[in-house]
């Protein structure tokens, strides 16, 4: 329950919604005008202002600007509910200081989800259509406390309340209130034995003696750079791709993080799944490497696809080698070989085992790609499986995993394929707390709510990552979304799902 | 599912003449905004809880008036937010069965608008705009863009066109 102040000149209008508001049990006082308004808000510092903006006397956006400006109700989240609903009204309204922006004429329903939505973000968020949510610019908040000063009692009390933090369990880009998982025990513990150092077995038509010393550390800087895309990419380092404000999680932010580093010498394998086509596999996986290699690992991502595999056209390579070359050497491919293959994206480091170019009926055997994974993991301390589909490569990378990530989007087709495959993994022997749920937003206006996602599926979703229209912009420049926007919410969340499987 | 924000028998809506944006509530007086606004019987059009800006600076109010009268003829276009608004809604020719759309760019009161005239298929949406003898025309999904000042837009499931004050249309 809130207390909310409605300030609206129209004295019907202020019943309807006083009642929509207190049948949800919210308390509500009213105002028809904005003098009186001003005077009450800061007589009974509501927690939530709601303010028309055609009204005789001082209008809406007054009314805004002088809240804003008394430390007393500065810190109030305001709501603009206004007949005006061009853009440039909505601008006004938030260059005024609101937080939200609500055209009449609206349904009860819409006014309780923003207001609760707004409620959850504080004043220091804007509340978009859709119930998107995004801190208010750096600089607006330096000039508010440049303004506030130290006279601001909410800041007093709350040393926080002047920084853009998220509200605790509240997710920044998406109000439906999605319950994360709390961060588990780390996975690598789950991580199967490699092998000590073995001698692949012997391959048919191979003496021991043609056998190449094993890879290690040391031979991911010989894996040869891609070729530079064709059109100019700015060859500026992953540091300056952040704008400023935010310093890239290096080496000495992992050691501070016993939670987050892995332990030294577990390589951890993680596989990317859907079973369902266009649920933006390939756009986790990319991201989640690409995120992994920013933070100095060594990383290498393998694109399991049959079907013509997407990564490259993530990260804008074109290249000639891939796993298909691997078919000939059975079930225990060469060492030496699998390195071959390898290429390096020049942008993030991340080393990729590219699929073939054109869809093949073929695939990897399940030992031959278990094998691969065991040869990568001398060499690399995270390998990423993008596998998008289910055969007999996939089952042998799940089988390799540490950690399994199903990737959803929120239409029936995808949850149904979800609930299949949630089904089908401990046959695999992937017991469920190994296993991470992802709910990808593909489309910038939600289908199925989350908390109805989870209760179809029997499990909570993990992150829920935001519909981001940067996308094919980051796809354009051949750089993942974490890099192009690593302050942005889509990083957040991937960010989170890192966390969560301890890497 | 019920809203509120709206007096039962009021429109609101965005009256834009050359030099202002006018924002009111249209007294209906049970019928369509549309027919109200093409009644040739009557010269202008009552507006409630009206609130004035500039054009060139349309978000700041610089005026409020309990009722005010609009002359329908300076009246440029009508900014309406849903499509049904303002419309004769079922039995009206530009709804119903075997309409098609077409988009039309129109320049008329300074704006640029573009937008859908939805007419029956058999009509010929050319001779349709030279000859109707109705003053104001809806675009559907319009978008008006201020031609002295593009950063002015307006958008709309429709727009009411006045075809008096249309200098160039073009069918796209």
């Amino acid at each position: 329950m809130a207390r909310i102040l409605l300030i609206d000149d129209d004295v019907n209008l202020l019943q309807m919604v006083k009642l929509m508001l207190e049948r949800v049990g919210h308390q509500v006082t009213t105002s028809n005008n904005g003098e009186e308004g001003i005077l009450l808000a800061a007589k009974s510092q509501p927690d939530l202002g709601i303010i028309d903006v055609m009204m005789p006397g001082l209008s809406g956006y007054d009314v805004v600007r002088q809240l804003r400006s008394d430390p007393l109700t500065a810190r109030i989240p305001i709501i603009i509910l206004t007949a005006r609903s061009q853009p440039m009204d909505k601008h006004m309204a938030l260059e005024a200081g609101a937080n939200a922006f609500l055209s009449k004429p609206v349904t009860a329903q819409e006014l309780t989800d923003r207001v609760d939505a707004v409620m959850k973000a504080g004043v220091n968020y804007r509340v978009h259509t859709g119930l998107l949510t995004e801190p208010i610019g750096l600089d607006e908040m330096e000039d508010q406390a440049d303004q506030l000063g130290a006279a601001d009692p909410r800041a007093a009390r709350d040393p926080t309340a002047s920084q853009p933090v998220p509200p605790e369990g509240f997710p920044r880009t998406h109000t439906h209130p999605v319950r994360t998982t709390p961060v588990p025990a780390p996975l690598s513990d789950h991580m199967p034995d490699r092998p000590p150092t073995s001698p692949s077995p012997p391959v048919p038509g191979r003496t021991p003696s043609d056998r190449k010393p094993p890879i290690g550390a040391d031979d991911i800087d010989k894996i040869p750079a891609a070729p530079p895309p064709t059109t100019p990419t700015p060859p500026q380092g992953l540091a300056s791709l952040r704008p400023g404000g935010r310093v890239p999680i290096g080496a000495d932010d992992i050691a501070k993080s016993s939670e987050v580093a892995p332990p030294p010498g577990r390589p951890l394998i993680v596989t990317v799944i859907s079973l369902r086509g266009g649920t933006g596999t390939t756009t986790v996986a990319v991201n989640l490497a690409a995120l992994l290699a920013s933070r100095k690992r060594r990383v290498c991502l393998a694109d399991m696809s049959t079907s013509s595999g997407q990564v490259p056209l993530h990260l804008r390579l074109q290249p000639t080698k891939n796993w298909s070359q691997l078919l000939t050497e059975g079930d225990t491919p060469d060492a030496q070989s699998i390195m071959q293959l390898l290429v390096r994206h020049p942008q993030t480091g991340i080393a990729l085992l590219s699929a073939p170019t054109m869809p093949t009926a073929q695939t990897l055997s399940t030992p031959a790609t278990q094998h691969t994974l065991r040869e990568l993991a001398g060499t690399f301390s995270h390998i990423i499986v993008d596998a998008p589909h289910l055969d007999t490569a996939t089952v042998g990378a799940l089988r390799s995993s540490a950690a399994v990530v199903v990737v959803m989007t929120d239409d029936p087709p995808a949850i149904q394929a979800t609930i299949q495959l949630l089904a089908l993994l401990p046959n695999l022997g992937l017991e469920t707390g190994r296993v991470r749920v992802v709910l990808n937003h593909i489309r910038p206006i939600p289908d199925i709510a989350p908390d109805s996602i989870q209760r179809m599926i029997k499990r909570p979703l993990t992150v829920n990552l935001p519909y981001d229209s940067n996308q094919i912009s980051a796809m354009r420049r051949g750089l993942p979304l974490v890099l192009v926007n690593p302050d942005g919410p889509f990083a957040e969340q991937v960010e989170q799902l890192a966390r969560t499987i301890a890497m | 599912m019920q809203k509120t924000g709206r007096r039962t028998g009021f429109l609101p809506g965005e009256f834009l003449t050359r030099t202002y944006r006018i924002s009111g509530e249209a007294d209906l007086h049970g019928e369509p905004l549309l027919d109200q606004l093409n009644d040739l019987n009557t010269l202008f059009v009552q507006l409630e809880r009206m609130y004035v800006s500039p054009l060139l600076d349309p978000a700041t109010l610089t005026g409020n008036y309990e009722i005010g009268n609009v002359r329908k003829d300076s009246i440029g276009l009508v900014v309406l937010s849903q499509v049904e608004e303002g419309l004769p809604f079922r039995q009206g020719k530009y709804m119903g069965r075997d309409t098609v759309d077409n988009n039309l760019l129109i320049v008329a009161a300074g704006f640029e608008i573009q937008g859908a005239l939805r007419l029956h298929r058999t009509v010929n949406v050319i001779n349709f705009v030279r000859t109707t003898p109705e003053q104001f025309i809806p675009l559907f999904g319009a978008t008006a863009t201020l031609t002295a000042r593009r950063s002015v837009v307006f958008k709309g499931g429709a727009m009411l066109v006045n075809r008096d004050q249309i200098e160039v249309f073009c069918v796209n």
